[in-house]
């Protein structure tokens, strides 16, 4: 619906022939929503799961669910995903012309990247997390960058 | 437009959005919680939005893209969380564009916040009690009320399996935060099928078996909505004083029959035979219990919120009230 419509319009994802949902963990909704909310806005497509190895996709937009519980607010789930994601920057998946949705399921955040820009697009996630950390663990940061009163 | 795209909540900057293209408006939007810059993000994730150096980086790339798109109006939805007035102002100076606040959160007594307020051509909230308050205390222009909407693309009635019907119905529904006003009301209610969906549920161990975890956004929530029996709704104490959210509108439109606690603006916008309402935990068992088993007076009351809903309160309906009132309509 209106969400996922309006990430994908934003990104110029085209409407796609073939989507491909990675089984990235065991909650039977997580395909399900995706697949439903999919058809609701491409009823011609093809929605499908696979699992995260193997073959380059066939799928035209490849949906890789981030399905961890995030703590509140924002903690970005992607920097918990980062193997996962590193395995698929250096795989078939990389090689193709698909897109990529990273979808944060649970805090539901959507990001669209072109499959090979995921390598580039893992290395930024990393770095925020690297930096994320530093500030966290650093008294000095945390004071120059305090809240404003 | 700028704005967030919460997750808990409805999608109603992005119906806005699509509700000021149907009407002509080329919209942008600028979301301050995703798909942020790197810096913006790893403030972000540093827990440091409220610093000087979050505010810095977001005034500067609000500046930046209005400059590059040179908008007519720069409409800050939801609420004001982290411009400047100074930014306002001199976007206004130098675009010569109109600045409108849709206040939805009651967030407008944080200095900045305040101090942003003379600087709005038009302040649109979404509760009334906000207008006479804005009007007698602060140097707000013009004030208005903006009701809440539903979108008949986005909340409509859908056909659902009976294995969907299984899952997502129950004699009583609410989909949002366990508030703890609302784990109070639900643990009086678990003699009936409750079924409540989204964070906080778990607080209270009375509740346990009644909630699920599992997320609900876009056509999961409009699922929820046709299948429920009743969609209870009981709003934050935190967030509305007279004012209502979007959810018994949403309800409406899909066909679904809500029971609501009173407020003042929902009597506003809807006649009594359109929408039922409860005073306490024990009137709601007794409604409840009365629509549950007169499933035609349910029906019908529905059908008259729907027709009413389509009839009035869009975000189309909403978006040409905007227009109409920074005379663009």
């Amino acid at each position: 619906m209106i969400y996922f419509e309006h990430v994908l319009r934003h990104a110029r994802v085209p409407p796609p022939r073939v989507i491909e949902v990675l089984s990235t963990g065991a909650e039977p909704w997580v395909f399900s929503d995706l697949r439903a909310e999919m058809l609701d806005l491409f009823p011609q497509t093809v929605v499908r799961e696979r699992p995260p190895a193997g073959a380059a996709p066939e799928a035209d937009l490849v949906i890789v669910p981030l399905v961890e519980d995030p703590g509140f607010p924002y903690q970005d789930v992607a920097y918990r995903s980062l193997p996962l994601l590193r395995a698929l920057a250096r795989g078939p998946l990389a090689r193709s012309s698909a897109h990529v949705l990273l979808y944060r399921a649970r805090w539901r955040e959507a990001e669209v990247v072109a499959a090979r820009a995921l390598r580039a697009h893992v290395s930024r996630l990393a770095r925020e997390r690297r930096l994320t950390g530093w500030i966290e663990r650093s008294a000095l940061l945390r004071k120059i960058l305090k809240p404003r009163p | 437009m700028v704005a967030g795209t919460p997750p808990t909540a409805s999608d109603l900057h992005l119906l806005y959005l699509r509700a000021f293209e149907k009407i002509g408006f080329t919209a942008t939007l600028l979301a301050h919680d995703s798909g942020l810059p790197f810096g913006e993000k790893v403030l972000q994730q540093g827990q440091l939005l409220l610093s000087s150096a979050h505010f810095a980086l977001f005034n500067r790339r609000v500046r930046r893209a209005a400059l590059a798109l040179r908008p007519d109006v720069l409409l800050v939805s939801g609420s004001n969380w982290y411009l400047f007035p100074e930014t306002l102002r001199d976007l206004k100076r130098r675009l010569g564009c109109r600045i409108v606040l849709n206040e939805q959160h009651l967030q407008v007594f944080r200095p900045y916040q305040a101090a942003a307020l003379p600087v709005y051509d038009h302040v649109f909230v979404q509760d009334s009690a906000l207008v006479p308050m804005l009007r007698a205390a602060s140097p707000a222009r013009r004030v208005s009320l903006l009701g809440p909407a539903c979108d008949p693309v986005e909340h409509r009635p859908v056909a659902l399996t009976a294995e969907e019907r299984a899952h997502l119905g129950g004699d009583l529904a609410y989909v949002g935060w366990g508030y703890p006003n609302r784990l109070r009301l639900f643990e009086e209610l678990v003699d009936f099928d409750v079924r409540l969906w989204g964070m906080g549920w778990d607080e209270s161990p009375a509740l346990a078996g009644r909630f699920t975890r599992e997320p609900v956004h876009g056509l999961k929530k409009t699922k929820i909505y046709n299948a429920a029996k009743i969609v209870v709704n009981l709003q934050s104490t935190t967030y509305q004083i007279d004012g209502v959210t979007c959810r018994p509108f949403e309800v409406a439109a899909c066909g679904g029959f809500c029971l609501s606690e009173p407020k003042k603006d929902l009597a506003a916008f809807f006649a009594p035979e359109e929408m039922v309402t409860f005073e306490d935990a024990a009137d709601l068992r007794k409604k409840a219990a009365y629509y549950l088993a007169h499933e035609d007076e349910r029906r019908a009351i529905a059908e008259r919120a729907r027709a009413r809903v389509l009839r009035e309160y869009t975000y189309e309906h909403r978006a040409r009230e905007v227009a109409a009132a920074l005379g663009m309509g």
